[in-house]
């Protein structure tokens, strides 16, 4: 066995120091040529064996999944650490490959480190349809085969380097899952002519020769790779009317790896809903008119006639792009969904799941893929493996549904993303629209952890209530600078974002300060950034983690609101964009006040607080000016501003616009 | 005798890959053993000689997936599938021509020399129908058919870089040469040969053939001295070959260029300089362009020639008049690449940067002859670092992230030989160890690691036009990563045994023309099956037979 730290380079430079002269009895040119050969031959002498399972690979613990910062890297725009698997990359299509891959990440590990983040989110990395409608798989969510990894990323032994590099660290790898649908792999074979045809007809209503009733929007679908919606199944007809339901083609073109799907169990059409793409998306409103037959029948999400079909939709259909949906309410699909998602804990020691469209998926499902997975990784060692889903929806009630009772540990925070991080950081919402979010979580999301489920520090089981994914932009939303492209704006979100109760989860590129907007121009090359450290956004982040890292109660803490406002930032109100919350863990206690106005400094005049009269806080988070990027550092001591509790244990506090303080107590 | 002590020393620690080899196969399962040369032999990655093969093409480290570690060239995988060798029109095989008369002996340029050197070690018989001046004709060519018993083509089932050559395809080399002498003591040959692979007319119908000009330069000898001569133009430079395993250990290069040669006594020294430029986007790029009157016009964008310069020297000792014999040999080389960029005439953003590039390696050879009949055996030891390490055929692949290959690294040893006794045996061997990791930073990696080749074929001579000959073979490869179709650790091994009937035209054996009726059984274990494509049939294979007859001859070369 070589030393594979030390490789080949290191062998001509043991050569060149002159070790030829222990062989000098065998002669000058024999010594060289030995000690040549025996160097190599230690060098070379790599055991693939110890990569072939992931039990080679380091385990890791993890306390508390509060304890945790997430990074979410979109590994094709991470970084190119291997340009021998740039095959299919062009730079200047935003919706092609780029070159990014798992040894990028490995090379990037200090980056990682030095901006503070502990655990990352990775992009799926099964294997995919190789490019559809001119657009490429990059971001890795077209499925093809759960069981083979994405050439364009690494080979499976790279992929357990990652992981294994991770967990050297401390840093924890989550890996983004689909059980929802496969890439666009079959057609509907509508007109049964053997060829997927495109057609569309302008103006609504049904094709000619279709009886489909379903709400269609102003365009209607009959494009046999991606149609429209049918609840009874997307049904085959010619000019002549219906025929029953349409065939199910699946593509062989090995090119661009559309082939039936792996396992091959995966490719019984039977799995699969056949019912054509939601079409109500944006339309929600319009559907709940055509359902009803009302002209007002209310705000959909409150019509349950409205929204039950709506969901049905968003569960049975096609996600838009062709991505069939899986029959995940059959029991063998079930079974085999868990079988191919537990092989990648086992295959690679994965610390936990990033689930992709949750809410496309019934409870029912949750509730027996959940379970089973947690079981698994409890076999293997995870005691703490934590699952968490994206719903991407608003509704705060939706999200919570999903948690909880056997189902996901945790949701992303969506219904924060928007009347938060937008509302209030972005649009000068009043904060206290952050307590009424507060205050609906209570009631949204359950206090009872899974079984099985994450615990704390103490091994106290976790409940998604304390678990939430906070995040302020992902790769399916613009970017906060796209939004509001304000350093300070931003600045003054990811206080809040790294300061909150619950897991905050950064977007890669958030410390370069990248703008794009949607997708795909959101999914921007991390590597023309250059890797700034010295970014204001980068160090700004970087403080942030550095103390949350160091105070428990930012971690873990509780989350008790102290102050929130009325009154729309920059509205003139004295206390206008101030939003103050206590944590407090293990008999200590954190402070936080925010101004989230873009422009007014804004005072909370008898802020309540837990603390004892007469005492000092100071202040561990300083701000920096313009000249420095508006960026801020961790105080050194003596260097925060101080406060002195007032004898009925009220403060008063001015914080200038788009700042905010972290206060503690002196000496604790 | 300090060399021998060397040589010694060199095969006691080709004991650790060995070694190295069963301790890995050990854990997983007995039965496997790895592989990595099927892809990571940079000279066959680009050797169209070999990428034609039927039995070849087929190969799953050959399919233009370019997902396969072992098959991604170069830089660009986009790119690099573009530049696969899928012409024809471009083979020029590298290595898979000639049989080469593994004579240890020196080159027989000169009569002079001929007489001086032929006689020890030597396979064959002296050319004697090579004539000092006039038109001359030389021919090396192999032919015929096989069946794998069930009315499919037999086929090979290599998996090392440099297999048995047994069953090779057809392929033909036309010698043609003019001598002519325009003052006394200075002499000057004129040399072409054409090559044809495997393509005939009687086999698919088809008219087109792959037709390559190998050779075609012109050499002045015993210029203002004796022994000095002074060549020109393309060239097949290579010196003596595994004929087992139709592979030149130490020193083959195909190149364009010239070179100078000097032999006094019974040293002899060469000095080379050739080029290639390949017609691939690694080398070469032409575009079109806007042009005139609204048409366009093309233009080469990127055109870096591969620069190569070699060296050699070479001792003799001993060896006439039926005593034993020996040599040593030196040899070097090194390789330059300028620097280019793809796409030039595009926007910065979407051009590639090709970064200059070097590689250099160093090899020695030590040869006995005379110990028996028409017997030798050479050792080889070679060494190459950086682009050197990829043939000059090849496409540089599995690059740093500079996308240079200066971190790739191959260490070859190798043997061959033939014994025969006087009258009725003779027992021709060969075999390599190999190491060879590319450029690129991984770890674990199926493209890097170790292979092994053995083959010995004993010939037992029962009457003077008949023969019986067998082949014993083990091949077997080490790799560093993981198989990428199973993802396990595995070692790939493939035994051969082989009986063949001769018809011989000649003593000894390397004597030709040669007919050769051939029965191979060829065993694949479980991981050399598993390194083919899932529908690759050859992976259902695990016992094959291979049932053909061939013609082989050579004679009037003038390869060197």
């Amino acid at each position: 066995m070589g030393n594979p730290q030390t490789g080949w380079t290191d062998v001509g430079r043991l050569g060149r120091l002159g070790r030829l002269g222990r062989l000098g009895r065998l002669g000058r040119l024999a010594s060289i040529a030995s000690m040549t050969t025996l160097l190599t031959l230690t060098a070379g002498c790599v055991d693939a064996s110890e990569i072939e399972t992931a039990s080679a690979v380091r385990p890791v613990s993890v306390e508390d999944w509060r304890d945790e910062i997430i990074y979410q890297i979109f590994v094709d725009r991470f970084a190119d650490g291997d340009p021998n698997n740039n095959f299919n990359v062009d730079l200047t299509a935003k919706g092609s490959y780029h070159g990014g891959d798992w040894q990028g990440i490995i090379d990037k590990l200090d980056y990682l480190e030095a901006l503070g983040v502990t655990t990352l989110w990775i992009s799926p990395v099964v294997k995919n349809l190789e490019s559809d409608a001119g657009f490429g798989s990059y971001h890795g969510y077209w499925t093809q085969n759960f069981l083979e990894v994405n050439p364009h990323f690494g080979d499976l032994a790279k992929l357990r380097e990652l992981v294994d590099a991770c967990h050297a660290r401390n840093v924890k790898v989550i890996l983004d899952i689909v059980t929802n649908h496969i890439g666009q792999l079959f057609y509907y074979d509508i007109n049964g002519n053997g060829q997927p045809d495109d057609f569309f007809i302008g103006g609504g209503g049904q094709a000619y020769g279709s009886e489909n009733t379903d709400f269609t929007t102003n365009i209607t679908r009959t494009s046999e790779w991606d149609p429209d919606y049918d609840s009874r199944g997307v049904q085959a007809f010619t000019s002549l009317g219906e025929s029953g339901p349409s065939p199910v083609e699946w593509v062989f073109t090995p090119e661009i790896n559309r082939i039936p799907p792996e396992p091959p169990e995966f490719a019984n059409p039977q799995w699969y809903n056949r019912r054509g793409r939601v079409t109500v998306w944006r339309y929600e409103q319009e559907a709940c008119q055509y359902i009803t037959g009302l002209a007002d029948p209310g705000y959909w999400w409150d019509v349950p006639e409205c929204r039950d079909y709506i969901r049905e939709q968003e569960i049975r259909g096609d996600f838009p792009g062709g991505l069939k949906d899986l029959d995940t309410t059959r029991q063998d699909v079930r079974d085999a969904l868990f079988r191919v998602f537990a092989y990648w804990i086992e295959t690679a020691n994965f610390d936990g799941f990033r689930i992709d469209t949750l809410k496309h998926v019934e409870h029912e499902f949750w509730q027996d893929f959940c379970p089973r997975i947690r079981r698994r990784a409890k076999e293997l060692g995870k005691d703490n493996f934590f699952m968490f889903g994206e719903a991407f929806d608003g509704h705060d009630e939706l999200l919570g549904s999903y948690t909880g009772n056997d189902q996901v540990d945790s949701v992303f925070y969506f219904s924060q993303k928007y009347q938060v991080y937008e509302g209030v950081f972005i649009y000068g919402s009043s904060t206290s629209q952050m307590e009424d979010l507060f205050d609906d979580r209570q009631v949204n999301y359950p206090d009872t952890a899974n079984v099985d489920g994450p615990t704390d520090a103490q091994g106290n089981p976790a409940s998604p209530r304390s678990l939430l994914v906070n995040f302020i932009d992902n790769h399916d939303v613009g970017r906060f600078r796209y939004q509001y492209n304000d350093l300070r704006a931003h600045h003054n979100a990811l206080f809040y974002l790294l300061t909150q109760d619950g897991i905050p989860c950064i977007y890669y590129g958030t410390e370069q300060g990248f703008n794009g907007g949607n997708d795909p121009a959101n999914r921007e090359d991390l590597w023309t950034s250059g890797y700034d450290e010295g970014y204001p956004t980068f160090r700004f982040i970087a403080a942030l983690t550095s103390l949350r890292k160091r105070i428990a109660p930012l971690r873990r803490g509780d989350f008790v609101v102290r102050w929130s406002s009325v009154a729309p930032s920059d509205s003139g109100a004295d206390d206008a964009g101030i939003f103050a919350f206590e944590r407090t863990y293990d008999g200590q206690t954190v402070l936080v006040v925010l101004n989230a106005s873009h422009n007014d400094t804004s005072t909370a005049a008898g802020l309540t607080t837990s603390f004892s009269a007469g005492a000092t806080l100071a202040n561990q988070l300083c701000n920096e000016d313009e000249t420095t990027g508006w960026a801020a550092h961790e105080c050194t001591p003596g260097e925060g501003e101080t406060f002195t509790v007032g004898a009925d244990g009220t403060l008063d506090i001015t914080v200038p616009p788009r700042t905010g303080l972290i206060l503690m107590e002196e000496g604790t | 005798m300090k060399a021998p002590k060397s040589i010694l020393t060199l095969l006691t620690l080709w004991t650790c890959s060995v070694g190295a080899a069963v301790a890995t196969a050990q854990p997983a399962d007995p039965a496997r053993t790895t592989d990595p040369a099927r892809t990571a032999d940079p000279a066959r990655t680009t050797d169209p000689a070999r990428t034609t093969d039927p039995a070849r093409t087929a190969d799953p480290a050959r399919t233009t997936d370019p997902a396969r570690p072992g098959e991604r060239p170069a830089i660009d995988s986009a790119r690099a599938r573009a530049a696969k060798p899928t012409r024809p029109a471009t083979a020029r095989p590298a290595t898979a021509s000639k049989p080469g008369p593994s004579t240890g002996t020196t080159p027989a340029d000169t009569p002079a020399k001929q007489s001086q050197d032929a006689s020890p070690g030597g396979h064959g018989k002296k050319p004697t129908s090579v004539k000092d001046t006039g038109f001359g004709f030389g021919s090396y060519g192999r032919v015929g058919i096989s069946t794998d018993g069930q009315g499919g083509p037999g086929q090979q089932l290599n998996l090392a870089a440099h297999g048995p050559r047994l069953g090779e395809g057809p392929y033909l080399e036309l010698d043609l040469y003019y001598r002519m002498r325009p003052y006394r003591d200075v002499r000057v040959k004129t040399v072409v040969t054409l090559a044809f692979t495997e393509q005939l007319f009687h086999f698919d119908g088809d008219w087109a053939s792959g037709l390559a000009l190998r050779n075609l330069y012109l050499e002045g000898q015993d210029l203002f001295v004796r022994g000095l001569s002074v060549w020109v133009g393309s060239r097949m430079y290579r010196g003596d070959d595994i004929y087992l395993l139709d592979f030149w250990p130490l020193d083959n290069l195909n190149t364009v260029g010239g070179g100078v040669s000097y032999a006094f006594g019974r040293t002899k020294l060469g000095w080379h300089l050739g080029v290639n430029r390949l017609a691939d986007q690694y080398q070469y790029q032409e575009v079109a362009v806007p042009g005139l009157n609204n048409t366009s016009e093309i233009v080469v964008l990127l055109n870096r020639q591969r620069m190569i310069t070699s060296l050699k020297g070479e001792q003799a000792f001993g060896g006439k008049n039926g005593k034993l014999g020996g040599k040593l040999k030196l040899y070097g080389e090194y390789h330059f690449l300028p620097a280019g960029t793809l796409d030039a005439h595009l926007p910065a953003q979407e051009q590639e940067h090709l970064s200059a590039d070097h590689g250099w390696l160093a090899g020695l050879q030590a040869g006995l002859w005379n110990f028996g009949p028409r017997s030798h055996v050479n050792l080889f030891l070679r060494y190459a670092q950086g682009l050197a390490a990829y043939g000059e055929f090849a496409i540089p692949f599995g690059l740093a992230t500079d996308k240079r290959a200066a971190n790739a690294r191959e260490l070859l040893m190798a043997v061959s030989g033939n014994f025969e006794l006087k009258r009725w045996f003779g027992v021709q061997f060969g075999g390599y160890v190999r190491y060879f990791k590319d450029a690129d930073p991984n770890e674990y990696d199926w493209d890097d690691g170790w292979e092994y080749v053995a083959v010995v074929r004993p010939h037992v001579y029962l009457h003077k036009l008949f023969a019986v000959a067998f082949e014993l073979s083990y091949q077997a490869r080490n790799p560093a990563g993981l198989n990428p179709w199973t993802h396990q650790a595995e070692s790939p091994g493939v035994t051969k045994l082989a009986v063949m009937p001769l018809l011989t035209f000649g003593k000894g054996n390397y004597a030709r023309p040669q007919l050769r009726l051939i029965y191979m059984l060829v065993h694949q274990n479980e991981s050399a099956r598993m390194s083919y494509n899932p529908e690759d049939p050859r992976r259902d294979l695990k016992v094959g037979h291979y049932i053909g007859f061939q013609a082989e001859w050579w004679f009037n070369s003038t390869y060197r």
